[in-house]
């Protein structure tokens, strides 16, 4: 039963991330990715669900009714996108059946490498010490119906908020998905969120490798050569690592999800220079991303200016500059936070003085 | 990264990061080197992609002093191996590599350049799942852990009680179960793990967990008398380690009983420690935000 609930829950977070993503990449009479609608979709998705969760978490109100606010949003956003984007919707998937008819041995081989990878990352068994912190967090949260004023390792109540982690309401959102649909935290977080990561990395590079090479059979050898280098570039601290092992954790999100995003949106750029709606990708990702775990902090404003400056300059493009240090102000604000806060200048009390 | 950070290692830093994060494989090579091969032979879209910003990755992330300017702002010690993500290496050398093998117009020459591909990733790569195994269920923790997480709560009578679990299992428990409260925080944990206890910091009765660590990670010298109050003052009446563990006689000796046993544990309690917990009440506080500046 559970398991029919976590493979149903996972289908309905991506119809969701469709649908956030869709208002941001979908437009009439021109081509769009799903892989890009649906991992921009996610982002958006976190960007939103922080601002419902932040004001709920610093005013001591409880989990469920965060869980029951967030529902409303959440739907409506949803229905909106099928009504607008519906026809969108089923003409890419219309497309993808004859694309699918003439690239049959491609897809079907894509397919299976994202299903096994899945797999391996669902059943294997995995320590590490961050899930800890972590998933523990999502059974703290649910359990005392409270967010994050209890510490997640001994489950002590907690004076303060640890700004560390407090930004990053990624966690709190796992805790409303099992609030709503009574899945156990360790379910939710390291089976449908380790899925629904690993199926989307697969998405982004399957984008990639059709982006780079039109034939199947090269796109396919890029494809499969992507995922080899995920299971052999392992240690403690490589991106891959993360992916494999640690698939639920922000970390993997922003290593995984975030990294690759932000370049296929450079690659689209290289290639189109003067696509719309580029820089409003990004910002969404860019602002997503600061939901999704601290070290987003530190990680994408470098992956930015690495990727976009030096073309900005070596194209005199300008005025790119300003929409990038716009991209980055979530990222940047964050930080300057949690520095003030490390350094001793605040801190955000778990009840009212 | 562990054990290595900026102020003991200066510039030396980024290289021991570098040797740590790549630990022996071969993939950050490559990436350099089909660097140079997009720079020779790659397209001028190919070469727009990927070389200005790598560039720019080793001026700035892969230079030896930044990091040092970074810690200065910041602690960067433990983190900095993160900017490594940004090098698309996941992406160049797949490129590459197809475009090698599949440019290759004859035919045994494009087979001999996958095997070589195919052995490079093998012999240059750890296998993520080489030591790994199945997890026993949907939780992917140990069964033995629900088993005694169940056995407790069952003898405890109480909604929350309290407890202490070895290593792994002090990781553990309470992504499954968050009823079950710990006497011991995991960075307490680790640092009982890497250091013993002074003779100062055992005198310290505000902290009454250096004692039972001292005891049960340690196995320092600790009076039986000390280790029990430090149990009660924490109000951690279950104590759980594994059979064979080398304080388990001591522990029968201070005074705790055995209540069960599973598999290859056994769960003790100090009856003198009461364990019960409760939330803290936020009915009638106040909805607002409370902040206050410290300095």
């Amino acid at each position: 039963m559970i398991i029919l609930k976590a493979a149903a829950l996972l289908l309905v977070n991506f119809i969701i991330y469709m649908a956030f993503g869709s208002f941001f990449c979908v437009r009439k009479g021109q081509n769009w990715s799903a892989a890009v609608t649906a991992a921009t979709g996610f982002f958006a998705y976190h960007a939103l669900f922080a601002a419902f969760c932040l004001p709920v978490m610093f005013t001591y109100r409880p989990l469920s009714l965060l869980a029951r606010i967030w529902v409303f949003p959440c739907a409506l956003i949803t229905l909106f996108a099928i009504v607008l984007f519906g026809r969108q919707w089923h003409e890419k998937i219309r497309k993808a059946a004859s694309v699918f008819s003439e690239g049959r041995y491609f897809f079907m081989t894509v397919a299976a490498v994202t299903a096994l990878a899945v797999l391996f990352a669902v059943i294997t068994y995995s320590f590490t010490l961050d899930a800890a912190y972590y998933v523990a967090n999502v059974a703290t949260n649910v359990d005392t119906d409270m967010i994050n004023v209890y510490d997640p390792f001994t489950g002590n109540w907690q004076d303060h908020f640890e700004l560390r982690y407090v930004f990053a309401t990624y966690f709190a959102n796992d805790a409303v998905i099992c609030t709503l649909t009574g899945i156990p935290a360790l379910v939710e977080t390291k089976t449908v969120m380790t899925a629904a990561v690993m199926i989307m990395a697969n998405m982004l590079y399957v984008r990639i490798c059709t982006s780079f090479f039109k034939d199947h059979k090269r796109a396919l050898l890029m494809y499969v050569l992507m995922t080899f280098i995920n299971y052999m570039f392992i240690s403690l601290y490589t991106s891959s690592n993360f992916l494999m092992q640690r698939t639920y954790e922000g970390k993997s999100i922003v290593a995984n999800i975030s990294v690759i995003l932000i370049f296929i949106l450079f690659m689209e750029l290289c290639e189109l220079p003067d696509a719309k709606g580029l820089f409003v990708k990004l910002f969404i990702v860019c602002l997503g991303t600061a939901t999704v775990s601290s070290t987003a902090n530190m990680v994408i404003p470098a992956e930015v200016f690495v990727l976009f400056v030096p073309y900005a300059v070596l194209k005199k493009k300008w005025g790119m500059l300003p929409k990038l240090c716009l991209c980055i102000l979530p990222e940047i604000a964050m930080m300057l936070i949690y520095v003030l806060y490390v350094k001793g200048y605040f801190a955000i009390y778990t009840f009212p003085r | 990264m562990q054990g290595v950070n900026v102020f003991e290692n200066g510039i030396g830093y980024l290289f021991k990061c570098l040797n740590l994060y790549t630990s022996g494989t071969g993939f950050f090579v490559m990436y350099l080197f089909c660097l140079a091969y997009v720079f020779i032979k790659g397209s001028t879209k190919v070469r727009e992609m990927f070389i200005p910003n790598a560039v720019v990755l080793m001026i700035t992330v892969y230079n030896p002093f930044v990091p040092i300017v970074l810690d200065r702002i910041f602690d960067v010690s433990s983190e900095y191996y993160r900017l490594f993500w940004i090098a698309p290496v996941i992406i160049l050398v797949p490129y590459v590599l197809t475009t090698v093998i599949m440019d290759e117009k004859c035919t045994s020459r494009k087979v001999l350049y996958a095997i070589l591909t195919a052995a490079m990733f093998i012999l240059g790569g750890n296998f993520v799942y080489s030591g790994g195994h199945a997890a026993q269920n949907i939780y992917k923790i140990d069964d033995e852990l629900i088993e005694i997480s169940d056995l407790i709560h069952e003898d405890s009578g109480t909604e929350y009680t309290r407890a202490f679990f070895e290593y792994g299992y002090n990781m553990e428990i309470r992504q499954y179960d968050p009823k079950m409260l710990l006497a011991i925080d995991r960075e307490q944990y680790l640092y009982a793990v890497n250091y013993s206890y002074t003779d100062e910091m055992l005198s310290d009765d505000g902290m009454p967990e250096y004692k039972i660590l001292a005891v049960l990670v340690r196995n320092q010298n600790v009076d039986e008398g000390d280790f029990t109050d430090a149990l009660i003052k924490t109000a951690t009446p279950y104590v759980v380690l594994t059979k064979g563990h080398p304080q388990t006689s001591y522990v029968r000796s201070a005074g705790l009983r055995e209540i069960g046993q599973t598999g290859t544990h056994t769960v003790f309690k100090l009856d003198g420690a009461v364990g019960d917990y409760g939330l803290v009440d936020y009915t009638g506080a106040e909805h607002r935000f409370s902040f206050r500046r410290l300095k």
